[in-house]
């Protein structure tokens, strides 16, 4: 079953830097796993916990957040704010038994294509040896 | 059938033979008792006064699936699941099998609910006597007995080393076979040490209220002062008619993920300002002093104009867990000093 | 003790009779011995109802937040008077916190402060009278009292020590700010802080592998019967419309209590309530489930320290934990 396990992951790009940097990363032709579905958000500090809970519950496997690297928010500070948040949200998750490689956040600057490709290379991998995802997951007893 | 004993340790030997039963009995969780499947009778948990959850949800789950849907590409509806499988609940309380009498009124009423109707008719219930009642108690007030049958198929008394075992009907005879040398007949010795237990517990409840006169007094007080000054300190959560045996309100929300979905049926409780706002935003019952009203009324008055029948079993499970000791049988009390309000 | 609650009597009512306060929150006798009962009073008459006991347990902070969120009648003149309030260290952390956030004026609360060095807890309490074969009967009428640090009651006229440390409510054992600060006036002497070991109660669950964890965790979420209790007793969830209840434009969490809507709805409220939780412990005492709710809240206190050394309810003048920041806060994400 694990190899042929393609997961789903999420992830949530800043409009100003690393849905850029995605696009570079296309527009450069560096491979990256297709497993990845982009929800482009106008700022990392967007970003409400209830996202990531719901990406979960809906079935992600894996989410990652990206946004500009702090100092380089388009807003001047959302990502600031986001960090904080962040931080505290995957402390959390791992307190009640969620793998941390499952949420990733990383800074991705428009310039940074070569960085996108290979955090979602990274992550890709590492949701795909811990398998699916069922801690937070709907659970469906049709099923 | 004859009253009978079963031995404890016989437990075990009676659950192998229930074979083709969904065993579901009291079980302890960190000092949290609920009404859970098990394998085998004898792993129930049998020293607790009450459940901290009512049985009332083998029945009436909180969350109950209605039908799903699904969109690929043609409509496709599919009912949800009812209860097939033959049940039996152990260890019910006289009072909680007393509250199933007054939660058929309800789901059979105008129209029959399938889901419960099936559960009901599934499910056999061997009821536990109570033998040392919470002091929070008062069935006695209300109409019942801590060793009543209303609504059990099968009674049990706890006689130390051994059940004491009344079947009452038909469906509890199929669940109680004989000949077998699990269930042996009881002796007046036993009839005798069952009816001390008996009259022991009904002596430990020391909770009473006279509800005679409620309901009509509860009719002046509509517009009373009375519900201001009682709800200044509810903080306005569930617990009361979550853990309340006879509550039943219920909500009907849908849940949908793009091409597929479900309608579900949850519990609901009047006690949050969500129960009755309107589409409007409309609320007929903005304050806290208009919900703990509304519960009082529907249980003594409403209920009772309707089905004749008080919608309270006196479990005391809403006095021992409100957060802020609001208590109904002091409420009920109170009602009945206040006066009249006219106009 | 009985001189706390002498002194709590006199303060409510010359404060009630003067007209200074519009009401009154304090505690009373609950219907049984284990739990005192919140009771509101606006006449000076009812004073004597007051209690000041062991079983003090509620924070009373939450009616603040009623009393805010009170609209006048058409026509009438808003009644901005304070409100009266006793506040036990805990509490009044809780009142920092709504005064911190602006959701409640100081001037609105004549707080009476009590120094506490710890409070018992009623399911201990009710244990152990079953324990001594305490009669249904006895249990109503039943003294539970505080003298010099030590804990006794009084039933049947026999009168016993209770033994502090079985009956002490867990967090209160964990508590290291014993003395209210923010207070227009403190009743008793102040009690020394103790020095004890901080987060003991998440250490175990720290210490498991995730596996382990994450099976506790769904063996707890999948207890909760989202009865909101936990919600509503606490003084910091004041929203209007809390987010796991919108229901419009979307709602975020279905109505289905099941194991992962039951963990999105105490995650989303653990989220809510980093730097802001002033461990009171409320919402695990009122749970019905049993369900360890400390045991959340405490580990985001402890990262809040940990990581950008952080107190709620320290200080009304600090800047919520979520609404500042610091170019070199710690940075894990590169």
């Amino acid at each position: 079953m694990l190899p042929t396990f393609e997961p789903k992951i999420l992830a949530f790009l800043c409009n100003w830097c690393s849905y850029a940097g995605a696009d570079l990363a296309g527009v450069s032709r560096f491979q990256y796993p297709p497993n990845v579905r982009i929800v482009r958000v106008m700022c990392s500090g967007r970003i409400s916990p209830r996202f990531v809970l719901k990406s979960f519950q809906e079935g992600a496997d894996g989410v990652l957040i990206a946004g500009c690297h702090p100092g380089d928010c388009h807003y001047s500070k959302g990502n600031y704010y986001t960090r904080r948040r962040l931080t505290v949200l995957g402390k959390l998750l791992e307190h009640v038994g969620l793998d941390p490689r499952r949420f990733k956040v990383k800074w991705i600057s428009a310039s940074e294509g070569g960085k996108f490709a290979d955090v979602v290379k990274e992550i890709t991998e590492d949701v795909k040896k811990l398998g699916p995802q069922n801690s937070l997951k709907r659970v469906d007893e049709n099923e | 059938m004859d009253d009978m004993v079963l031995k404890k340790e016989k437990l075990s030997e009676w659950s192998n033979e229930l074979s083709g039963y969904k065993l579901i009995a009291p079980s302890k969780e960190d000092d949290v008792v609920i009404f859970k499947e098990t394998a085998n009778l004898n792993m129930a948990s049998l020293d607790y006064a009450n459940s901290v959850k009512p049985p009332k949800e083998v029945f009436f789950p909180q969350t109950q699936e209605l039908f799903r849907f699904e969109k690929t590409p043609e409509v496709k509806v599919s009912e949800g699941k009812k209860q097939t499988e033959k049940v039996l609940l152990f260890g019910v309380r006289p009072c909680d099998a007393r509250s199933l009498l007054i939660l058929d009124k309800l789901f059979y009423w105008d129209s029959e609910d399938p889901f419960y109707r099936q559960a009901r008719d599934n499910t056999v219930i061997v009821g536990l006597a109570c033998t040392s009642p919470h002091h929070n108690c008062y069935c006695t007030s209300v109409g019942g007995k801590p060793y009543s049958n209303e609504g059990l198929d099968v009674l049990m008394t706890d006689l130390g080393d051994r059940f004491f075992v009344e079947v009452i009907t038909k469906k509890g005879e199929e669940v109680i076979r004989r000949p077998n040398e699990l269930f042996l007949t009881a002796t007046s010795e036993d009839k005798t040490l069952r009816d001390e237990i008996w009259e022991k517990a009904e002596s430990e409840i020391t909770k009473h209220v006279d509800v005679e006169g409620v309901h009509d007094k509860l009719g002046e007080l509509f517009d009373s002062q009375y519900w201001e000054k009682k709800a200044q300190t509810c903080v306005g959560c569930g617990i009361c008619s979550f853990l309340c045996p006879t509550c039943h309100c219920f909500d009907i929300t849908d849940e949908d993920c793009g091409t597929c979905g479900r309608r579900i049926r949850t519990w609901d409780t009047c006690m949050i300002p969500e129960y009755t706002v309107h589409a409007s935003g409309y609320n007929p019952r903005p304050g806290k002093k208009n919900r703990l009203k509304n519960r009082v009324f529907h249980k003594f008055r409403y209920f009772p104009d309707r089905f004749d029948v008080i919608a309270c079993v006196g479990c005391g499970r809403c006095i021992s867990k409100c957060p802020v000791g609001i208590d109904i049988v002091e409420t009920l009390k109170e009602v009945k000093e206040q006066e009249e309000v006219k106009d | 003790m009985s001189e706390i609650e002498d002194k709590i009597r006199e303060i409510a009512k010359k404060l009630l009779e003067e007209g200074k306060v519009k009401y009154f929150i304090g505690y009373a006798k609950g219907s049984d011995a284990f739990c005192a009962k919140p009771i509101i009073i606006d006449d000076p008459k009812d004073v004597d109802k007051l209690i000041w006991s062991p079983c003090c347990v509620n924070n009373l902070a939450v009616y603040l937040v009623d009393e805010i969120k009170k609209k006048p009648r058409r026509g009438e003149e808003p009644d901005l008077r304070p409100v009266g309030i006793i506040a036990k260290a805990c509490d009044e952390r809780g009142i920092t916190v709504l005064l911190q956030e602006n959701i409640l004026p100081r001037e609105r609360a004549y707080i009476i402060g009590i120094p506490c060095s710890g409070m018992a807890e009623p399911q201990k309490l009710e244990k152990l009278a079953g324990e001594k074969g305490i009669s249904h009967k006895a249990i109503y009428d039943m003294h539970i009292r505080e003298e010099e640090n030590e804990f006794s009651f009084e039933a049947e006229g026999v009168k016993e020590a209770l033994p502090r440390d079985e009956v002490l409510a867990d967090k209160c054992k964990e508590c290291f700010q014993h003395n209210p600060k923010e207070c227009d006036i403190v009743i008793g002497e102040s009690v020394e802080n103790p020095q004890i070991e901080k987060y003991v109660t998440i250490k175990e669950l720290e210490d498991m592998s995730l596996e382990d964890r994450e099976k506790f965790w769904e063996k707890i979420f999948e207890r909760c019967i989202r009865c909101n209790a936990c919600k509503e007793v606490c003084p910091l969830c004041y929203c209007e419309e809390c987010t796991v209840e919108k229901a419009k434009p979307m709602r975020w969490c279905s109505k289905s209590v099941d194991k992962s809507n039951n963990a999105f709805y105490h995650l989303m409220r653990a989220m809510h309530l980093v730097g802001r939780c002033i461990d009171c412990g409320e919402c695990e005492r009122v749970c019905p489930m049993g369900i360890p709710l400390r045991k959340l809240y405490k580990k985001l206190e402890k990262e809040a320290e940990e990581l950008y050394g952080y107190e709620a309810g320290s200080s009304s003048e600090d800047v919520p934990l979520f609404a500042a920041f610091t170019n070199d806060d710690p940075d894990e994400f590169e």
